[in-house]
C-alpha cells in the first residue's frame, strides 16, 4: 500500500481506507447547518479521482441509490485512486421534492450558478463543492436522472473544450457501456458554463460526463435494470481509468448524437398516457408516431397528442401522470440529426 | 350533448394569478328511476390516481342500465392538484386541508371549494363514495365502514356498500374521530342523512401491473357499490371472510432519509407478527441506517411504501391491529 490520501476540506482519507465529510455550507433561517455530504473511498494505490456527484436537482433522487451501491461496491484494498461520492448536493431543493432550490433568489438551479460566490443558496452550495471538492477530481460524473414519472436513458459529454478534455470526455462516456450517448456543447450551450460539468470542463480542465439513466416510478423491476445499467456504468469507467481491474464491457453498438435532442412534452395540464411506444426507452421511433396523449382529469377529453416530430431514438420516456404545462414527457434524438450515427462501442 | 351525460362547470372564484378556479362535475342521469351516488376524488391534490379511477368508472355507466343519477367529482381541489400537494399551497389559514373544513363557512380557496361541494355534491346525493389513496410512493388498502352514523340503518346500509367493494379490509370507522365530522363523508354523514363509504385502495409509483390491479379493483367495486344500493342490476361482490377491524397503527418515518421497504406490496392484506421490520430508513448523507422501522402490534398489512426519499412522518406503513377485542377475519357482517 502506498502512503497516500485524499483531502476533502480539512479531512484527510488515508490510503485503503473509506471516509465521510459533512462540508458546512450556511446556518438556514430554522437555524439547522446545511452541509454537503462527501464520501470517499482512497484506493490503497494512488490513481485518477473520479467523482460522482447526485441530486443537484433536488427532484432527481434516483442517483441517490446509485452512488449508494456503487460506494459500496467498490473495495478499497483493490482501488487504485480515489472514488468521490457526493450523494446528495442540493439537500435543500431534496427537501422540497423540488429541481430548484426553494427560495426567491436570481440562482435558484444549482446547475446554473458554477462556480458560486454570491451568498444566495445555491451558489453558497457551488463555491463549497468547487472550492473543497473539485480540486482534488480528477474526473467527473454528474448524474441527472428523471423526476417521479419520467426517465432518461443517454449519457452526455462535451464536444468543446480542449481537444485532451474532449477526447477523455468521449471515451469516458464510450466506456461507460450504455448504448446512447449524446455529445454537446456543454461549456458554451446546453447546460451551459455556468452547469458543474460545463465550467469543470472548461474552467478546470477536468473531464466529465453527464450519465442520466432512469428514473422513478416505473417500478421495482424495471427500475433495477436502470439501477444495475448505472453501477455497471460506473465500474466500467473506472476500469477504463485503470481504477479498478475489469475487462472492457462496450456496447455492441452505440447511437451518438450532437444536439439537446427534441423535448416532446405537453402544453397543457392534465394526466399523460403513453403509448405502447412511448414507454421503452432507447426504441425507434417514426416521424408522426404518437407517444401519448394528455387527457384532461375535469372533461376527461383528450386535450393534447403527442407525436415525434422526427425519426428517431427515444431517449426520454414517461410513465402515466399527472403533467403540467412543459413537465417532463419524452425526448427524441433524430436519427437524421447533424453527426447523428451508430457507432461500434 | 347527451343529456344524461353532462359535466358541469361548478365556478368558485378567480385567483390571484387571473386564473378562474372551478370544479368539473359529471352528472350522469339513468333511464329509471333511483338514488344519487356522489364519487369524490382528489379532495387531496396528491392523491391523484383516483382521477383515472373515475374516468374510468364513468366511461363504464351507460343510462340506460343505470337505476338513479351518478355524480362524480375527479378533482376535488385542483389549487391541490396543480402542485400535486395534498393541502392547498399558500393557504396561510388554519384551514388549508379540504377533508377537514366541510362544510366550508369563510372565503378561503379551501373553504369556497367544500361550499360549493356541499351545495353541489353532498346535498343532492343519498350515497357517497370518497376515495382517497397513496400519493407518489406509498400505497393504501382499506374500505372504511363508519359505525357512528345517526340512524341505525344507515349505518347497516354503509355495511353493504363497503363489504361489496369488494377489499377484504374493513375498517370499522367513527368518522367524528378519524378523518372528523368535517370531512366531506363525516359531514355528509352526521348531518345530511347521507350514507357515505371511504375507500382507500392503492397508490402511484409502483409497477404498471400493480396499479393496474388496483385502478381495476376500485373500478368494480364502485359498480359493485352501486349494485348493492340497485342502482345497476346484477349481484354486488361478497367476499368468503373480511377482517374487521377497529383501529390502524401508522409505522412511519420519524427521521428524513431514504425508505427502503422490507415488504412487498403483495403482503397488502396478509398478517405481520408483532415485531416484523416493515422498512429502514437510510440517510442519504451518510448512507447508514438511521431508523427500523416495526410493527408495534400483530396486524395486518393495510398501507406499504416502496423506496423513495421521506421526511419525518410521511407516509410509510400502518398495519389493522389484530390485538383488540372484536377484531378478526370473518364472514360478511350485517351489523
Amino acid at each position: 500500500m502506498t502512503n497516500w490520501a485524499v483531502r476533502i476540506g480539512t479531512a484527510d482519507t488515508l490510503a485503503g481506507a473509506r471516509g465521510f465529510i459533512s462540508l458546512p455550507v450556511t446556518t438556514k433561517l430554522d437555524g439547522s447547518l446545511l452541509t454537503i455530504p462527501v464520501h470517499v473511498v482512497c484506493g490503497a494505490e494512488p490513481g485518477p479521482r473520479l467523482a460522482l456527484i447526485s441530486t443537484l436537482h433536488g427532484g432527481e433522487w434516483f442517483s441517490i441509490e446509485i452512488l449508494r451501491r456503487a460506494v459500496d461496491a467498490v473495495d478499497p484494498s483493490r482501488l487504485r485512486g480515489a472514488l468521490i461520492a457526493i450523494p446528495v448536493g442540493n439537500p435543500e431543493a431534496l427537501n422540497h421534492f423540488s429541481r430548484n432550490m426553494p427560495d426567491d433568489s436570481d440562482e435558484p438551479d444549482l446547475n446554473r450558478c458554477w462556480p458560486g460566490g454570491k451568498t444566495w443558496l445555491s451558489e453558497q452550495i457551488a463555491r463549497v463543492i468547487a472550492e473543497n471538492v473539485l480540486p482534488v477530481v480528477d474526473c467527473l460524473a454528474d448524474y441527472h436522472v428523471g423526476p417521479w414519472g419520467s426517465a432518461m436513458g443517454v449519457v452526455s459529454y462535451g464536444t468543446d473544450g480542449s481537444a485532451d478534455i474532449v477526447a477523455k470526455s468521449e471515451a469516458m462516456a464510450r466506456a461507460f457501456g450504455y448504448p446512447c450517448i449524446r455529445a454537446l456543447h456543454r461549456s458554451s450551450g446546453f447546460p451551459g458554463p455556468r452547469s458543474l460539468g460545463g465550467y469543470a470542463a472548461a474552467k478546470l480542465g477536468i473531464p466529465n460526463i453527464g450519465p442520466s439513466i432512469g428514473g422513478p416510478g416505473f417500478g421495482d423491476e424495471t427500475e433495477e435494470v436502470w439501477l444495475g445499467e448505472n453501477i455497471q456504468g460506473i465500474l466500467n469507467v473506472m476500469g477504463h481509468l485503470g481504477m479498478v481491474d475489469r475487462p472492457k464491457h462496450p456496447a455492441s453498438r452505440i447511437f451518438r448524437f450532437h444536439t439537446r435532442g427534441i423535448r416532446v412534452v405537453p402544453s397543457v395540464g392534465g394526466i399523460i398516457f403513453p403509448e405502447p411506444a412511448g414507454r421503452t426507452l432507447l426504441r425507434e421511433v417514426q416521424a408522426g408516431e404518437v407517444l401519448g396523449r394528455v387527457v384532461s382529469p375535469y372533461s376527461f377529453q383528450e386535450v393534447q397528442v403527442l407525436k415525434s416530430p422526427v425519426d428517431g431514438i427515444l431517449f426520454g420516456v414517461c410513465r402515466q401522470y399527472p403533467v403540467r404545462p412543459g413537465d417532463w414527457a419524452f425526448f427524441v434524438a433524430e436519427t437524421a440529426g447533424e453527426g447523428s450515427e451508430w457507432v461500434d462501442g | 350533448m347527451n343529456p344524461q351525460r353532462r359535466v358541469h362547470r361548478i365556478p368558485i372564484t378567480t385567483d390571484l394569478s387571473g386564473a378562474d378556479i372551478a370544479l368539473a362535475l359529471h352528472d350522469v342521469v339513468g333511464d329509471h328511476d333511483g338514488p344519487t351516488l356522489a364519487v369524490l376524488s382528489g379532495l387531496h391534490g396528491s392523491e391523484w390516481l383516483t382521477v383515472e379511477i373515475v374516468r374510468r368508472f364513468l366511461g363504464l355507466l351507460k343510462p340506460s342500465e343505470l337505476a338513479g343519477r351518478v355524480l362524480a367529482l375527479p378533482v376535488g381541489n385542483p389549487v391541490a392538484f396543480n402542485h400535486l400537494t395534498r393541502n392547498t399551497p399558500l393557504d396561510e389559514s388554519d384551514a388549508s386541508d379540504l377533508n377537514r373544513i366541510f362544510p366550508g363557512y369563510r372565503k378561503t380557496i379551501t373553504e369556497m371549494l367544500a361550499q360549493a361541494i356541499t351545495a353541489h355534491v353532498l346535498h343532492p346525493c343519498q350515497y357517497l363514495v370518497d376515495m382517497h389513496l397513496g400519493i407518489w410512493g406509498a400505497t393504501w388498502y382499506s374500505v372504511g365502514w363508519p359505525k357512528d352514523l345517526p340512524e341505525r340503518s344507515k349505518v347497516r346500509l354503509a355495511g353493504k356498500m363497503a363489504q361489496a367493494f369488494g377489499c377484504p379490509l374493513i375498517y370499522h370507522q367513527h368518522l367524528s374521530e378519524y378523518p372528523g365530522s368535517r370531512s366531506a363523508a363525516g359531514y355528509a354523514g352526521m348531518n345530511l342523512q347521507v350514507v357515505p363509504i371511504h375507500v382507500e385502495i392503492g397508490g402511484a409509483g409502483f409497477a404498471p401491473d400493480v396499479e393496474e390491479r388496483w385502478i381495476e379493483m376500485n373500478v368494480n367495486g364502485l359498480l359493485s357499490v352501486m349494485k348493492s344500493i340497485g342502482m345497476l342490476r346484477g349481484d354486488p361482490i361478497e367476499l368468503d371472510r373480511y377482517l374487521h377491524y377497529k383501529h390502524f397503527v401508522r409505522i412511519e418515518p420519524s427521521k428524513g432519509g431514504f425508505l427502503y421497504p422490507a415488504v412487498l406490496v403483495d403482503a397488502l392484506g396478509t398478517e405481520a407478527p408483532a415485531g416484523t421490520t416493515a422498512g429502514r430508513v437510510v440517510s442519504p448523507y451518510t448512507l447508514e441506517e438511521v431508523e427500523n422501522l416495526v410493527t408495534p402490534v400483530r396486524g395486518v398489512w393495510r398501507q406499504i411504501a416502496r423506496a423513495y426519499p421521506v421526511r419525518p412522518g410521511s407516509w410509510g406503513f400502518a398495519v389493522a391491529n389484530l390485538e383488540e377485542e372484536g377484531v378478526g377475519w370473518g364472514p360478511p357482517r350485517d351489523l
